[in-house]
């Protein structure tokens, strides 16, 4: 049962530490206290054993039996490139960030922030700078040791937009300037007040360090990944094929068990329950449920699987400037129309949990929400009464969805708005064609998905912003409102948990009131699995299997015989 | 005669791959998608995620994604006549790298594929036409059915099921090269050959039996026959070598499709040839790659029907003065 006991420790942490960042940035990265009610656990967690695996301490004295081996990870997606600052995927960065590469910080399972190679960080009063204390005696895989001026080089690296990071979008617009304090001090000068910097920055897309000249500028593609600090060292990249790492002796955190990990691509989901069979791989992602529910039937044995429990919710997004739902009322009426339990059954197994929004169920921002928002169930009468009352004379509603995954759920919100008189053209696009249609509001209405930010109203200040809609930009809705900016924004200078909660409810409840979006759940259709004879795998129920110290993921890992 | 003959086909398909290299262009502009995106890492994404506009604008420049098709193409196809297929934009490798560095497990992926289809179909095929109507063509003729009918997918899994799972023989996953380890390189072939070769048996079947059938009703079996040649002769001398002319079309087009058409066997055995890179680089978005890999297929096909032409010559010498 240690799944059941890993997701109600995440339900009750979840998004207070997060919260609390500046109070526990001050104490170095301590966990907060858990308060939030979890809500009941759903059966269907209980699959398996060793949704945290050995929470043991680290133990160096049985290194030596231990060690060795070689494991063969099935990544469901590929590496598309060892440079540090360009990830496509999340399979890219947790392989990336699970191995050779690390941030400063990293927000734990718990939503609490812990440190990796930054051991303290410390705002100002106003939090407009934020001082980092590196750890010490931290060695780069080529024997240099990490200090202040790396990390300068590497946010400064990224904050040149010649350089196209990833993280550019994230940490340009906050600071102003980075310098080092001493060899291990560095200080970060913000654009005003930034209490969520070290949360934005704990994200290894965003920042990881790297030693100071090891991308020329302007250089976006790299054949071999540069230096890391992490638990194993870059060796080989195969594109479309696999990567590979090697043990890091010097690691800081002491040595991994491990010898040698080859991430293997495997994009058929059957291929890789196959070959976990045959053990000719020892790890996987993104098993089907099917497939883990035979594992629990018994009916695969020597297996253990495990769901990642917030590797993603779905939410349906109205576009706010097409003709139809620039109406509020058929905005309401659809939003009445859909009954996102028995999507949750027709497009996932009925494997996941009803939420409101993009907050972990019984978590402190899940009960702040239940008092401003009440969830508008599906009411097929209410929907049908709006509809009525309102203009809309069957014009045709344009329902994209991408292939894949997007299908049974553009079928079955489809199914439920014809139902109460929407005159709905479901559009099953190729993901490019999808994309396209988004970015540029060629659409009505349509599904999304997202994942586990830490705070939500950091994925509101990506989603709803008015300053997010334009093209390629995140706000799809594309609802601008200026008083939700400017909450957002105030939002960010408030550091007590209290009157946090409270700004978040005026938040939620201008996005609740505009009726722009209504969301379904998490959804569990991801599940790791792993030969019995592997120990130590650790994952935080997001999807990704990281993290050296703080969580464990590969670096405890070790077969047992 | 054969060399005048093998130049003029030769020559007739430049026209043919300067009109593929417009459509090859052509098409991947078309893809949707955003190429300074996938250059920017957000290939196949969620485009929800944070993005710098500077950067985005910056990379629009640099690229040249904002000049005039026609001028897109002439750069394109001045480096490629030059051997420059230009560069993965994910993986930051020469297209021409990445495609040569799978070619091997393609062609012996191909290759095994054809010679154990062909060790099945051409004795079957030849048989269920001598013992026509008896139990070989009728097995002859299950084979084909089932070849033909039976999606390669499941066939696959099947396979993976009996001898990778349950009787553990041999590996359902990944590729070993030849020169590295011979033994593990057959293992790792084994299934995804058998799959492959079976389908082409199955088409191979249906064109040996019926060709053989028609050559069998010729006069000059007949001919054969009345100088009284033995069976034997007559039919692996004779029928079987005239036979042979619809087979080597059927050759030519399969032997292009095994190069690029087994998508979904290369990815269900993580099987890392250029079907898979395909696949994967249309996913990622990774447009130089897509339009190196379709060309470089083009090509293919090119050739083996170019060859096929050759050997059409040389099985029937009319051929070449018509």
């Amino acid at each position: 049962m240690r799944s059941s006991a890993t997701w109600v420790r995440f339900l009750t942490g979840a998004g207070i530490g997060a919260v609390l960042l500046a109070v526990a940035a001050a104490c170095g990265g301590e966990d907060p206290t858990p308060t939030a009610t979890p809500t009941p656990t759903p059966e269907f967690f209980d699959i398996g054993d060793g949704q945290v695996g050995d929470t043991a301490a680290f133990e160096t004295e049985k290194w030596e039996e231990r060690q060795g081996g070689t494991l063969i990870f099935g990544s469901a997606k590929e590496v598309t490139s060892p440079h540090p600052y360009t990830t496509t995927s999340s399979v890219d960065g947790h392989t990336k960030e699970s191995t050779w590469l690390e941030p400063l910080l990293q927000l734990g399972g718990d939503g609490s922030l812990h440190p990796v190679l930054a051991t303290s960080w410390v705002p100002n009063d106003d939090l407009s700078v934020w001082t980092f204390h590196l750890r010490e005696g931290v060695l780069f895989h080529n024997g240099g040791e990490m200090t202040s001026a790396d990390v300068v080089w590497s946010v400064n690296y990224i904050r040149d937009a010649n350089n196209a990071a990833r993280g550019h979008g994230d940490i340009a617009p906050l600071v102003r300037s980075v310098e080092a304090v001493d060899r291990y001090t560095v200080r970060f000068n913000m654009i005003g007040s930034q209490p969520s910097f070290p949360v934005i920055i704990s994200d290894i897309s965003v920042l990881s360090i790297i030693p100071a000249g090891s991308l020329e500028p302007g250089e976006i593609q790299v054949r071999v990944g540069p230096p890391g600090t992490g638990p194993f060292k870059f060796d080989e990249w195969v594109p479309a094929s696999k990567t590979v790492v090697t043990r890091f002796d010097d690691y800081w955190g002491g040595k991994p068990y491990l010898e040698k990990i080859v991430f293997q691509l495997i994009a058929s989901a059957t291929g890789r329950g196959n070959a976990l069979r045959t053990r000719e791989i020892q790890l996987t992602e993104r098993l089907t449920p099917i497939f883990a529910g035979r594992v629990e039937s018994g009916e695969i044995g020597a297996i253990e699987v495990s769901p990642a429990t917030l590797s993603g919710y779905r939410r349906v997004e109205f576009n706010v400037e097409s003709p139809i739902f620039q109406d509020r009322d058929l905005r309401l009426a659809a939003i009445y129309a859909m009954d996102m339990g028995k999507l949750l059954d027709e497009a996932f197994f009925g494997l996941g949990v009803l939420i409101d929004a993009p907050v972990p169920p019984g978590s402190v921002w899940d009960e702040a929400l239940k008092e401003c928002c009440p969830r508008r169930a599906g009411d097929p009468d209410k929907a049908k009464a709006l509809l009525a009352a309102s203009s809309y004379g069957g014009e045709r509603v344009r329902l994209i969805v991408s292939r894949g995954q997007g299908e049974p759920i553009g079928e079955s919100l489809s199914r439920q708005l014809r139902d109460v008189g929407f005159n709905v053209e479901l559009q099953v696009l190729e993901s490019g064609v999808y994309d396209d249609k988004q970015s540029t509001g060629d659409f009505d209405v349509t599904p999304h998905g997202g994942s586990w930010g830490g705070d939500p109203v950091i994925d509101a200040a990506s989603r709803w912003r008015c300053e997010r809609t334009e093209r390629h930009y995140s706000n799809q809705s594309r609802h601008c409102s200026a008083e939700l900016d400017a909450l957002i924004d105030a939002y960010f200078g408030i550091t007590d948990l209290d009157e946090k909660l409270a700004q978040y409810k005026k938040i939620a409840t201008i996005i609740y009131d505009a009726a722009i979006v209504k969301h379904m759940g998490w959804n569990f259709t991801r599940f790791f699995g792993w030969n019995d004879n592997l120990k130590g795998f650790e994952h935080r129920g997001e999807g990704g299997y990281t993290r050296g110290p703080v969580g464990g993921g590969l670096w405890r890992v070790y077969f047992e015989d | 005669m054969l060399i005048r003959y093998s130049a003029r086909r030769l020559l007739e398909t430049i026209p043919t791959l300067f009109i593929i290299s417009m459509i090859v262009f052509s098409l991947v502009l078309l893809i949707p998608g955003d190429r300074v995106l996938v250059m920017l890492g957000y290939s196949g994404g969620d485009i929800a995620d944070v993005i710098s506009p500077e950067v985005y604008e910056r990379m629009r420049i640099r690229l040249g994604v904002d000049d005039p098709i026609p001028l897109q193409y002439g750069r394109w196809l001045s480096r490629a006549l030059q051997g420059d297929l230009g560069t993965s934009a994910l993986h930051a490798i020469p297209v021409l790298d990445i495609i040569l560095a799978r070619l091997p497990a393609t062609i012996y992926l191909a290759l095994s594929s054809i010679i154990l289809g062909a060790v099945i179909a051409i004795p079957l095929g030849v048989a269920a036409a001598v013992r026509q109507d008896t139990w070989v063509d009728k097995v002859a003729n299950g084979v084909v059915l089932f070849g033909l009918v039976t999606p390669g997918f499941w066939v696959a899994l099947m396979l993976v099921l009996l001898f990778g799972v349950y009787l553990g023989w041999l590996p359902t996953i990944g590729y070993a090269a030849p020169q590295d380890d011979f033994p593990e390189f057959a293992r790792h072939l084994a299934l995804p050959s058998i799959v492959l070769g079976l389908d082409f048996a199955a088409n191979v079947i249906r064109f040996i039996r019926t060709d053989f059938l028609e050559q069998m009703r010729e006069d000059y079996v007949r001919t054969a026959r009345a100088k009284g040649l033995s069976e034997r002769i007559v039919i692996w001398k004779h029928i079987f070598k005239n036979s042979m002319l619809a087979t080597v079309t059927v050759l030519g087009f399969d032997i292009s499709r095994l190069m690029g058409g087994s998508t979904v066997i290369e990815s269900l055995f993580a099987y890392p040839g250029i079907s898979f890179l395909l696949i994967q680089s249309i996913f990622n978005r990774d447009f130089a790659t897509v339009q190196g890999v379709v060309l470089f297929l083009a090509l293919m096909v090119i050739f083996m029907n170019y060859l096929a032409d050759i050997l059409y010559a040389l099985l029937n010498p009319r051929i070449r003065y018509e």
